[in-house]
């Protein structure tokens, strides 16, 4: 099957003021991929998933969902997405059964009134409740039931998991992996979790102030991301030479270098050259190896615990 | 279906509001007429003319329905601007604005929906608590001159004036601009619209003068909407 | 998107003319309030005027009187201020004799009266403050003249406008019937409609409890007895209409106030018609009387400067009529009168004040005569400093209101002085260009000039196209001020720093203005993880 493309952009660029919040983002999301977005906090997330939704109006560039230019998405192709917004933003006043009432309206054909039903249980929410009577988590949920009852082709979220307990969490990754079950469904979804990214994405997409530095497999972010530790008998080399050195940090002993795309090969011959008695490469999650790779390239200590 | 279910949900949010504007009309309104009975008659006895004197037009003018006609005033321009800071300026704070704006349908169906749910409002909520006062004011037991139908067709068009103020209150929350420039351009605009029907001569001038300003603010109200970012 | 461009294309213009009316209205109170408050702060009391002493003046200067049987009498105030009743005066004949000194009240002359100031319906209300009334916020309101009988009112009688009747409501009964130019009538299909009023005046007489109404319409003069509910048509012009109205001793005085002397008066209406005729209508007894005036005693149609030269006045033994001519003749164009008004102070001027007799055919008997000459008056009145002040704000007015008031300057001062047969607002607007015209148009034009400069400074970097900026330009040269903060209210967008030649530009084109840059590609780094998945 020849990969279609449901979500691109290309030189996506939007000023706020004189601030640049997103540049020149060129993405393309081919069908069936599920896509974590991350990035630091006024990274660009949310942003860039208003602009693809044609919530903003971009400074340049442009982006298509689904074929369609995001700044005039017809109601037939935006029947066809899910949107799940930042902090499950609902209408307090209505309860559960009167927004499931609200959102069928809206997808005549295609909305499974059973499924939502069955999520809700699940949840162990109550239809006759009030929204602004739930919890944050308990909002999420219902948000996600909203988005997912649909059966949308594409389903985007922003920050999903914002202020969800580790349980709520997994309930809500467990609704997400249900459609992922589901054939030639697309997802994107911000998140700062970077280990529910690791549970679920297959695709990772990072955006460091605006810019777009990481995108690629989850796999391939995790592999070329490495940490090495070099420890030496005497003093420390004051330079380090080797591809793809992106951090490095110095101790007495010790060199911890963050490097990016080294091979093992490469790793060992630079322990060697340097003279270190010995080298680890450090076993990091994705959330280490997101830190590292978006952290300031003259980072300073805050912590005086950091210096030991 | 669609849009009926935007405008259910758009009706259920004004709820509150024309319910408080049609209660406090309907309440106050009743008293005035109430007080009136009383006094309405006494009103021409105790207004005592010197002899060989002039008389002024606006001595003898008078209300029919006593001070309802402020009570209208206030309750038609109350509602409005309440209902166009509920739809238009609430939003913002409360986040909602994505939730609203996904649907599978035009945002003209959206807009359409806010402002049928305020028209609707502004109709039964001041209208028709009117035109029960009205009627009740032209019993025969109640007045022995009853009020003229122009009274009833000026009443509403002071709910015309109402629908003016949720236009331009609206338009003020949908603006991007800042406070101190043009952000409330459409609720000025709606100020200067109301004098200018206050100066009329005729109840077609004012008319005129209505219909004019609610197409221009409408307008306006529906660029804003389709172009702005939310 | 070609659709969201059409609506830009009428809701820009939109945007742009509602907050540069808003911003010039804003301006004006501004204008105004400077005015006002500088005004305050530099207020000196005028002292009065001091005249030459020149027989000529005297005479000018005097309140001339006619006694009934012609005789003509100066009044000379011998104060310096009017204090009313307590006025020291000087009476004296033609010759300057004096006949009495001492204070106003305490006058042994009992002196012609006549018809009331000449402005068109001084005491009348026109009907379109009647139909104003059914608009006015917050509720319409309606005329009703009520009828009692001692304490008790007895019958309400009620303006329909529409139907331009009255409609009568008894208080026990209802319903009673309706008043209309035939009469009174049991339905209102019976009653004949009295036409649209021009003007109306209600008064009471010895019966405080029963009103009695005088409208006027284009064609009649109806009088209104509610109590009786009768309808008499006072005058009727046939095919010509009305133009003004002017009475005395129409409606009935107090016998204690209204005439104290020994000059009994029949009441009188001074109507004149489109076909510069004066029908004069008294009663005591009931008499109409068409006179023709001499073309030099018409009254002239101008800005309202003495337009009235003849009076009248009906005695039980006579008819007069007084004709005061001054010689001033002004052009009709307003914008010339001030110059006019200097030239003719500039010179001395005859001037003439004739007493007439009418007789019953209609024709005019020289009673007396007086003519005197208006010497010049070398010092002026002190210039308003209220209008001094107002000639430096003005120069931050609109040049384009200075153009208008070049081009129809007369016209808007017709419009704006009309009165209430035209629509207020439009009268209000006319009157706003006059008084914040500019008055000092060189300056005003630099200012303009300077403005147009600040905004195309701040446009240059920012333009999305050279059409929209000078559109912008020409607003802002024709509105001044308004136009400035108009233009920055609705054009100030954001301006960054172009990374290629470092000069400001807007980010409402992607490209830069000044080196046709678009918006740099943020540099990959090697260490970029992007791979085409």
């Amino acid at each position: 099957m020849i990969d279609e493309i449901v979500l691109e952009t290309q030189g996506l660029t939007k000023y706020y003021g004189n601030v640049l919040a997103v540049d020149h983002i060129d993405l393309k999301i081919p069908r069936g991929c599920i896509c974590g977005f991350v990035g630091r906090n006024a990274a660009g997330k949310t942003t860039a998933i208003k602009l693809m939704l044609g919530l903003l109006n971009p400074t340049a560039g442009s982006s298509k969902l689904l074929g369609c230019d995001s700044t005039a998405l017809t109601p037939a192709i935006r029947q066809r997405i899910g949107y799940v917004t930042e902090g499950h933003r609902l209408f307090g006043w209505m309860s559960i059964v009167e927004l499931e009432r609200f959102q069928r309206a809206f997808f005549p054909e295609q909305w499974d009134g059973k499924f939502f039903a069955e999520m809700i249980e699940y949840f162990g929410l109550r239809r006759k409740q009030k929204v602004k009577h739930l919890s944050n988590g308990q909002r999420a949920q219902v948000s996600l039931a909203l988005a997912l009852s649909p059966n949308p082709e594409l389903l985007i979220m922003d920050d999903p998991t914002l202020g969800l307990d580790a349980a709520i969490r997994r309930q809500f990754l467990s609704g997400m992996i249900e459609i992922i079950m589901r054939e030639g469904r697309t997802i994107l979804f911000s998140s700062h979790i970077l280990g529910d990214v690791e549970r679920v994405a297959d695709r990772i997409v990072v955006i460091d102030k605006g810019v777009i530095r990481a995108d690629c497999k989850l796999e391939q972010f995790r592999t070329a991301v490495k940490k090495v530790i070099l420890a030496f008998e005497d003093s420390v080399p004051l330079q380090v030479d080797i591809d793809g050195l992106l951090h490095c940090g110095r101790s007495e002993n010790e060199l911890a270098l963050i490097l990016v795309g080294a091979g093992d090969d490469k790793i060992a011959e630079l322990a060697k050259s340097t003279g270190a008695e010995r080298y680890h490469i450090v076993n990091m999650n994705l959330e280490d190896q997101f830190i590292e790779y978006t952290a300031p390239t003259s980072r300073g200590k805050l912590f005086r615990w950091e210096e030991i | 279906m669609r849009f009926l279910a935007l405008l259910k949900k758009e009706l259920r949010e004004c709820l509150p509001w024309a319910v408080s504007a049609a209660a406090f009309l309907l309440l106050f309104g009743s008293l005035e007429l109430r007080s009136r009975l009383q006094r309405d008659v006494d009103e021409y006895q105790y207004r005592v003319f010197e002899r060989y004197s002039e008389v002024s037009g606006y001595e003898l003018g008078k209300y029919p329905l006593g001070d309802v006609g402020l009570l209208v005033f206030v309750s038609a321009v109350g509602l409005g601007l309440a209902l166009g800071v509920r739809q238009f300026w609430f939003a913002d704070f409360t986040g909602t604005w994505g939730f609203i704006l996904h649907r599978s349908t035009h945002r003209t169906t959206i807009l359409a929906a806010k402002i049928c749910a305020a028209l609707i409002s502004l109709i039964v909520a001041v209208g028709l608590i009117l035109c029960y006062l009205f009627w009740r004011a032209s019993l025969p037991d109640y007045s022995p001159v009853p009020p003229p139908i122009g009274s009833l067709i000026g009443g509403w068009m002071i709910c015309g004036i109402g629908l003016l103020f949720y236009l331009g209150a609206g338009l003020a929350g949908l603006s991007k601009a800042r406070w101190y420039t043009t952000k409330l351009a459409g609720l000025g605009f709606t100020v200067w619209m109301f004098f200018t029907f206050t100066q009329q001569w005729t109840l077609w001038w004012s008319f005129g003068t209505l219909v004019i300003g609610t197409g221009v603010l409408l307008y306006l109200m529906w660029e804003t909407f389709l172009k702005r970012e939310f | 998107m070609a659709k969201r461009n059409v609506l830009e294309y009428v809701s820009r213009p939109a945007e742009a003319v509602i907050a540069l009316i808003l911003i010039m209205f804003i301006v004006f109170f501004a204008q105004f309030l400077v005015t006002e408050l500088v005004w305050l702060y530099t207020y000196e009391k005028p002292s009065p005027p001091i005249y030459p002493d020149d027989p000529q003046w005297r005479i000018h200067r005097a309140a001339k009187h006619f006694l009934p049987d012609g005789t003509m009498h100066l009044v000379h105030r011998t104060d310096a201020q009017d204090d009313g009743d307590y006025t020291k005066e000087e009476i004296t004949d033609v010759n300057g004799d004096i006949l009495w000194q001492g204070i106003r009240k305490e006058r042994p002359f009992k002196y012609l009266e006549w018809e009331s100031s000449p402005r068109e319906y001084a005491e009348f209300y026109g009907e379109q403050q009647i139909s104003r009334m059914l608009l006015s916020p917050p509720l319409p309101c309606v005329l009703e003249v009520p009828v009692k009988v001692g304490e008790k009112v007895k019958e309400v009688w009620q303006y329909d406008l529409e139907a331009q009747v009255f409609a009568g409501y008894s208080i026990k009964v209802g319903l009673m019937g309706y008043l209309g130019a035939n009469g009174f009538a049991l339905s209102k299909a019976q009653a004949q409609p009295l036409g649209k009023f021009e003007g109306l005046a209600l008064w009471t007489d010895e019966d405080p409890s029963s009103i009695v109404m005088l409208g006027v319409t284009k064609r009649r003069i109806y009088q209104i007895d509610f109590r009786t509910h009768k309808v008499e048509t006072v005058f009727d012009s046939g095919q010509t209409d009305i133009e003004s109205i002017r009475w005395h001793r129409w409606r009935p005085m107090n016998p204690k106030d209204s005439n104290s002397s020994d000059i009994q008066y029949r009441p009188l209406i001074d109507c004149r018609t489109a076909d510069r005729r004066q029908h004069l209508i008294m009663r005591e007894p009931n008499q109409v009387l068409t006179v023709e005036l001499p073309e030099q005693m018409q009254t002239r149609q101008t800005s309202g400067h003495w337009p009235f030269k003849v009076d009248f006045t009906a005695t039980s033994d006579a008819l007069f009529m007084q004709y005061r001519e001054n010689h001033f003749n002004p052009p009709k164009s307003h914008k010339l009168l001030e110059q006019y008004q200097r030239e003719y102070a500039s010179k001395p001027r005859p001037q003439s004040l004739q007493l007439y007799k009418v007789i019953d055919d209609g024709k005019m008997e020289l009673v007396k005569q007086l003519d005197w000459i208006r010497p010049v008056w070398e010092k002026p009145y002190p210039a308003d400093s209220r209008e001094i002040i107002m000639k430096w704000a003005s120069t931050m007015s609109p040049p384009v209101f200075d153009l208008l008031w070049y081009l129809f300057g007369d016209s808007l001062y017709e419009f704006g002085s009309e009165g209430v047969s035209t629509m207020r607002m439009m009268q209000a607007y006319a009157v706003i260009i006059i008084e914040f015209r500019p008055r000092y148009s060189s300056l005003n034009c630099v200012l303009s000039t300077a403005m147009m400069m600040i905004a195309f400074w701040h446009g240059w970097s920012r333009r999305t196209s050279w059409g929209k900026l000078f559109v912008w330009l020409v607003l802002v040269g024709a509105f001044n001020l308004a136009g400035l903060l108009a233009y920055l209210a609705l054009n100030h967008t954001t301006v960054i720093k172009c990374p290629v030649c470092g000069r400001g530009r807007g980010l409402e084109r992607v490209d830069c203005v000044r080196c046709g840059a678009e918006l740099p590609v943020p540099e990959r780094r090697k260490l970029d993880l992007i791979f085409d998945t």
